[in-house]
């Protein structure tokens, strides 16, 4: 079944929608949840969490492609889940963030904030400016929190070299960042 | 700005970025419909009994195990069709010796395809080759690549001042032998090329013809890309 046909199901507010949905996107929705919580019941509820949560907003919302929309709700979910989680897990949303202080612009450096969602647009020109390989380790690594491992067997490059891009990419995105503060 | 602001940001990056990766670990591979033929899964055993396949034509054997080896780096690999790991060797004898390994995914863990092959090839040609002999064999073919060449049409660089390497644009010319090159196996060749980088065309000539694929005969200009299945037979197991 496609989108279009999910979505319909959705708008007619049949309950087979979510279970279509579930079929189609399920499994990637809660690798991604899984990536983020670090717990498959934690990460079980998340995604159903976000069942629920297309289910209401679709419709007014008619979301194209579904899958991206299901996705960036498990990952607010999941991320908020561990946000607020207070045992110490050391998953690979904590390794993530603490890879992209190297991220950070230089204090000083860039004297202006980026307002809401400019940031995220900075982002995305600065995504275009990836070849296909860097593209792919840098959006599924923090987008999707793709283990250095998974990363190393989908690029087809060994572990160190995967670290050593996202170290490079990195710091592309920090002189990236500060560049674009300083034209703010 | 914090890494939780730059975090919570690419959480909001375009659609169109987050989902270009989305499906990244069904490991796609271009091949027809259906299950593989009982003469491909009889050369799957052997392969798996044999641990490795060494072709005729450019894929010469060409490294006979003497000598001291020397990893000389890594290499930036096509993304997207295989899980594969590159080596690139230089022998004591100077000769530039590649292996490249192709791991193929099944219900039971994976295939493993082994090549070497020595001199004048260069890498990304040398790579897609490997892929493109796996394929043919995956479908039950005996394909032998005789000439390979890429002509560089474009290259293109970051504007920051790294100028870091972004994306390159080629011409294939591919001529390949074989039995069983049927429309199906030739348009997963064709596609696997353009696969490769940003290739913008492909010259195909097979068993010494031009190629003809759905009944036309490969334009001067190559082929386009062919819409095909894209199954998940292979999808690796977790």
């Amino acid at each position: 079944m496609n989108d279009a046909e999910i979505l319909k199901l959705f708008l007619e507010r049949s309950e087979r929608a979510i279970e279509v949905l579930s079929e189609k996107y399920g499994r990637a929705a809660s690798k991604l949840a899984k990536n983020i919580v670090g717990d498959e019941r934690d990460a079980e509820e998340c995604v159903n969490d976000a069942y629920l949560a297309v289910w209401n907003t679709v419709p007014p919302k008619e979301p194209s492609p579904m899958s991206q929309y299901l996705y960036g709700i498990v990952r607010n979910i999941s991320v908020n889940r561990v946000r607020y989680n207070t045992a110490e897990k050391r998953g690979e949303y904590t390794l993530c963030l603490d890879e992209l202080e190297e991220a950070v612009p230089s204090p000083g450096g860039t004297e202006s904030e980026f307002e809401s969602g400019e940031l995220s647009h900075a982002i995305d020109a600065f995504i275009d400016t990836l070849g296909k390989t860097d593209r792919m380790i840098f959006v599924r690594r923090y987008w999707y929190l793709d283990s250095i491992s998974d990363l190393s067997k989908a690029a087809g490059l060994r572990e160190g070299a995967v670290r050593t891009r996202l170290s490079r990419i990195r710091s592309r995105l920090k002189k990236f960042l500060e560049r674009k503060g300083e034209a703010l | 700005m914090t890494n939780k602001d730059i975090f919570d940001a690419i959480g909001g990056i375009s659609d169109a970025h987050a989902a270009e990766f989305a499906a990244v670990r069904r490991v796609p591979i271009y091949r027809r419909s259906g299950m593989i033929s009982a003469a491909a899964a009889c050369l799957l055993l052997a392969l798996l009994v044999g641990g490795g396949s060494l072709f005729t034509g450019l894929f010469e054997p060409g490294y006979d195990g003497d000598g001291e080896m020397q990893a000389v780096g890594d290499v930036d690999i096509n993304w997207g069709i295989w899980e594969s790991e590159y080596e690139t060797f230089v022998s004591s004898e100077t000769a530039i010796v590649q292996e490249y390994v192709i791991y193929v995914p099944t219900s039971d863990g994976y295939v493993t395809y082994t090549y070497t092959y020595n001199d004048t090839l260069d890498v990304g040609v040398g790579v897609i080759l490997c892929r493109i002999v796996t394929l043919g064999e995956l479908d039950g073919c005996t394909m032998s690549v005789d000439k390979a060449e890429r002509t560089l049409v474009e290259e293109t660089f970051s504007d920051d001042e790294d100028n870091s390497y972004v994306k390159a644009t080629y011409i294939w010319n591919v001529e390949l032998t074989g039995v069983g090159l049927d429309d199906d196996i030739l348009k997963c060749v064709v596609n696997t090329l353009l696969d490769y980088q940003m290739s913008s065309s492909v010259i195909l000539t097979v068993n010494g013809e031009p190629a003809v694929i759905d009944g036309v005969t490969c334009p001067d200009e190559g082929f386009g890309r062919f819409e095909l299945e894209i199954t998940d037979e292979y999808e690796a197991a977790e």
